[in-house]
């Protein structure tokens, strides 16, 4: 009899119901935390170093790290200060990194924390030795493949960062010479006749507005090592790859890629962060945690600092392609957006209309507002696009980058 | 200790591991544990099953809307053999689809179990079970993913009683555990994934008792493991998913083991006992080299070697001495204490990044230690007013040693190398349990709680070997607080009531704590390892038992019982897991039977 009234709830069950919904993560869990990215080179230049701080989850800019004292030093006594400039801090004079010689990065916060780094020595001087673009089939996808190659005979290498800076030339499709511009005031309505005062003028655009140049950076964590090859060697080893139909290579494309060589500890530092900024595989994410770097804070070791003060020597190589030379038989790719064009007829204007989108208030809004501009007029049509379509320096820039070949 | 997979099975906790009904003992050994276990660091369950009734048919069970269960047992050679069947089942299907919710409409759970028992009894020498388990738990939590368990254990057992001071019990038993998912939502990224775990077990054990005061039990055990960490194909037409398979891995541990169970007086019982674990990792196998003095990862790959099939990879031993004395204070009052060692060699990797915890297995091997632990336990045992009340309070502490934990960033799932993944330090465990029992009275039930807690220091050289800073924090599994308590009440012989309640505090958890930049993109910033926790567990049943009247002529003795299972409605987090989308992290949580769920079931004994 007892026995029963023990298994009472372990026998006897029910039906199963279940439920996943949203979970506030708490705001009260925000941790301050000093970032610091200072990654010097053996580029004889002005050395830069980014200091940040974290920011709430739900924010997307972080704030810059404002009054802070940054210096660099060497085991030879020289000491490289840095000065705050447009939310970066800058060396005062160029400088460049040199084997064998020890470095150490010290920043002084404005609230009176100080922080080191570890000694880091300048890694193996290793040019890229060539970079090449090849078109490939690449997981059922046709494009190009733009590949680095390298190859150190003393085999101290091994461990490898890639950046990439990519520039395009770019035409818009629907440009015109000139802008609309319109005139008068909707309080000049004259409301009984259904008249109204706006006045459409037509003034040639200033400066090139059809070809343009835009310019973007590598945004994931590039790496690669040789440590399970027999060689030091980095072959067609894939830095960017571009689908076919991708319009930024429709002209003329350029890249410039850096090569960091690195040692472990900041290669791992690398591989963690781009580890854990995935989804991780299909089935589970990755084991989250904070990711330690090689700076500290000279008060309190327990406190956290994102970041790594890396030596590193570093190499680049550009490239020029013309999508004429690679893909001679391909259509020339879509544009980046689909543009539509709308047709406001002026005589129809004169009446007050409000119905969007051919509407007057419609035009008249969004060409103030710079959401539409100018593509042609025929006779009393206006025909308008949006300025993505045809004005090239609301995407890019209209200089000629000075690298430009 | 046969079924130790089994105590895996889910169903939320909502079945007993083990169908009661067909259980002989369940001894749960957390203090010492006698030396004739071996393989695991914490506490061993050994269950044994009931034997069938050898004079005449008698059964039990009970009969309810969503739930069933029914044990039966008849000789087969009246007082020579007999057999037991049992059996469970969930069919709450057909309650789901009639809800009117939606989202309870996609939730899916099944169970059942079943255990068939050959016991004969040859001779006076000799006698010979046979057991067979099956079991298979089945359950979605959203529409497009289907989780699988599945059991299978075979045990046959030979008694031999060799003369009048010696017996000596054969045990070959063969387990297999299995689990998969199965993901689709008719895109491209639908799955199948499962893993496997199979272990054959031959143990000889004797039992001697020399003298009154002398008490031997020794033996030899070896237990060969075949473990199929994962597997990945995809699942439908539209899948983009390349297949991938982490090789079989395989090993052979194996123990000899003795203990002497000394009276050395009327107060004072010692025993004495000691083990001796052995550990073979096997082939076939590709193990990676890493460069000395560097930490294990991919970056300092040096070579990979292959084994040939059932080549001895990497071999591992260890001393395990279990000694335990208790001494009698006076009639009603015994302390007790122990020290015991164990070593672990096959391990388990618990993913709890997702919604469904996931969880693997590996064995030692060339790059991964096996765990080991020393525990000193000590315990005060008082009856009170003629053994009505009994009160223990039990405390312990544990030094672990080479406990795995991960690296940041580890990737458990698939990894092909997941040794490059995993971390090993020390930690140490400590606890408290106080347990107030009342066995007999109208009122009777018991009172437990427990402190307990977990902690465990990953450190070394290099940044990526340290975890929060190289110092001690909470194991994935350190829950401190534990409490829990039954109660029975009896109104009259047909009416009695019966409550119970459990509370636990929530596991711990690494939170997102920040955004930072670097580079070109945006991060997310992590709190150190488990510094939060999920919100606590606590649930409440209540039961209300009616008897039937009790005419001593009637077939079956029988009772009703309704009960509400989480009374309190108590949302209890299942899970909570974190979603990055768009590069913006989100949180969620799932529970399971976050409301109260009444049942009724017919109970009846033959």
């Amino acid at each position: 009899m007892k026995k029963f009234v023990t298994y009472i709830t372990l026998g006897l069950f029910t039906i199963f119901t279940s439920c996943t919904e949203p979970y506030a993560i708490q705001n009260n869990t925000f941790e301050d935390v000093l970032v610091i990215e200072a990654t010097v080179t053996n580029e004889l230049k002005k050395q830069e170093i980014k200091i940040t701080r974290t920011f709430q989850l739900e924010e997307k800019d972080p704030t810059f790290e404002t009054n802070a004292t940054v210096y660099i030093t060497d085991d030879l006594g020289n000491q490289y200060n840095f000065e705050e400039e447009n939310g970066k801090y800058i060396s005062e004079f160029e400088f460049q990194a040199f084997p064998e010689r020890q470095y150490q990065l010290f920043v002084n916060t404005s609230n009176g924390k100080e922080y080191i780094s570890s000694r880091e020595e300048l890694t193996t001087i290793n040019n890229l030795s060539s970079i090449e673009a090849t078109v490939k089939n690449k997981f059922g996808v046709y494009g190009l493949d733009i590949t680095a190659n390298s190859f150190d005979p003393t085999a101290t290498s091994k461990f490898y960062r890639y950046e990439y800076e990519e520039t395009y030339r770019f035409s818009v499709p629907y440009w015109a010479a000139d802008s609309l511009r319109i005139f008068g005031n909707a309080e000049y309505d004259d409301p009984d006749k259904g008249k109204i005062a706006y006045a459409l003028t037509q003034h040639q655009r200033n400066g090139e507005s059809k070809t343009c140049f835009k310019t973007d950076k590598n945004t994931e964590i590039l790496l690669s090592n040789t440590t399970t090859l027999t060689e030091d060697r980095i072959k067609d080893v894939s830095i960017r790859f571009i689908n076919y139909d991708n319009y930024i290579i429709a002209d003329r494309y350029t890249i410039k890629i850096r090569q960091y060589i690195q040692n472990l500890p900041a290669y791992t530092f690398y591989k963690t962060l781009k580890d854990l900024s995935g989804s991780g595989n299909v089935l589970s994410p990755n084991q989250p945690g904070f990711i330690t770097g090689n700076i500290k804070a000279v008060e309190n070791k327990n406190e956290k600092i994102i970041g790594f003060f890396d030596v590193s020597s570093v190499s680049e190589k550009r490239i020029f392609i013309n999508y004429q030379d690679i893909f001679p038989s391909e259509p020339e790719p879509p544009y980046f957006y689909q543009c539509n064009i709308l047709d406001y007829d002026r005589n129809l204007l004169k009446e007050k209309s409000i119905t969007p989108p051919f509407g007057l208030t419609n035009l008249v809004i969004n060409t103030r507002q710079g959401n539409l501009i100018l593509y042609e007029r025929i006779a009393n049509i206006y025909r308008m696009v949006p300025p993505e379509c045809g004005d090239c320096r609301s995407i890019g820039i209209n200089k000629v980058p000075d690298f430009w070949q | 200790m046969m079924l130790f997979y089994i105590i895996q099975l889910t169903f939320f906790g909502f079945f007993s591991s083990i169908n009661a009904y067909t259980i002989k003992s369940a001894d749960i050994y957390k203090g010492s544990i006698p030396s004739q276990f071996g393989g695991r660091l914490s506490s061993v369950f050994d269950i044994s099953t009931k034997n069938g009734n050898l004079e005449k048919l008698s059964g039990e069970g009970g009969i309810g809307p969503v739930t069933s269960n029914i044990t039966v047992s008849t000789p087969i050679v009246k007082n020579k053999s007999s057999l037991l069947i049992g059996g469970r089942a969930t069919y709450s299907g057909w309650i789901l689809r009639s809800l009117k919710d939606s989202q309870l409409q996609n939730s899916k759970a099944s169970f059942y179990d079943g255990i068939a028992k050959y016991n004969h009894i040859i001779n006076d020498k000799n006698e010979l079970e046979t057991t067979l388990y099956y079991s298979d738990d089945e359950f979605s939590i959203s529409s497009d993913s289907i989780y699988h368990y599945n059991n299978t254990l075979a045990t046959v057992k030979w008694k031999h009683k060799v003369n009048d001071k010696t017996n000596y019990t054969l045990n070959l038993s063969n387990s297999q555990y299995k689990f998969d998912i199965d993901y689709n939502n008719g895109l491209s990224n639908s799955f199948k994934y499962g893993y496997k775990i199979n272990d054959s077990q031959l143990q000889l054990k004797f039992n001697t008792n020399l003298s009154e005061t002398h008490k031997f039990n020794y033996g030899i055990s070896t237990k060969h493991y075949k473990l199929d960490p994962g597997e990945i194909r995809p699942l439908g037409d539209q899948s983009l998913i390349i297949a991938k398979r982490v090789d079989r891995e395989k090993g052979l541990e194996s123990g000899i083991f003795i203990n002497d169970q000394i009276k050395v007086n009327d107060k004072l019982t010692v025993n004495i006992g000691a083990r001796y674990s052995y550990f073979v990792s096997l082939g076939e196998a590709t193990q990676n080299i890493y460069e000395e003095g560097l930490p294990i990862s991919e970056a300092t790959i040096v070579e990979t070697k292959t084994f040939k099939n059932n080549e001895t990879i990497k071999t591992y031993g260890g001393f395990e001495p279990r000694i335990s004395a208790r001494f009698k204070l006076s009639e009603d009052m015994a302390i007790k204490g122990g020290y015991d060692r164990t070593y672990q060699y096959l391990h388990l990797l618990s993913s709890n990044t997702t919604q469904s915890p996931l969880d693997t297995w590996k064995t030692s091997d060339l790059n991964v230690k096996p765990q080991s632990a020393s525990q000193y336990s000590l315990g005060l045992y008082k009856n009170f007013k003629n053994n009505i009340y009994e009160l223990s309070v039990e405390g312990y502490y544990k030094k672990l040693n080479n406990i795995l934990d991960y690296k940041v960033g580890a990737e458990l799932v698939l990894n092909t190398n997941v040794e490059t993944e995993l971390l090993q330090g020390e930690g140490k465990a400590y606890g408290i349990e106080f347990l107030l029992k009342k066995q007999s009275g109208r009122l009777n039930g018991w009172l437990g709680y427990t402190y307990s807690r977990t902690f465990i220091k990953l450190d070394g050289l290099f940044n990526e070997q340290k975890v929060n800073n190289g110092e001690y924090f909470a194991a994935n599994y350190d829950k401190p607080h534990d409490f829990s308590a039954i109660l029975n009440y009896r109104f009259t012989k047909r009416y009695s009531f019966s409550a119970n309640f459990i509370y636990q505090t929530g596991r711990p958890i690494t939170y997102p704590v920040g955004s930072y930049q670097y580079g070109n993109a945006n991060y997310t910033l992590y709190s150190d390892r488990n510094k939060f926790r999920i919100p606590d567990y606590y649930r409440m049943d209540i039961g209300f038992n009616i008897e039937g009247n009790h005419k001593l002529k009637k077939l079956a003795h029988s009772f009703w019982n309704i009960s509400i299972y989480n009374v309190l409605g108590r949302n209890n987090p299942y899970s909570v897991f974190f979603v990055t989308d768009d590069g913006k992290i989100k949180a969620y949580k799932t529970s399971i039977f976050a409301i109260p769920i009444p049942t009724i079931t017919y109970n009846f004994k033959f």
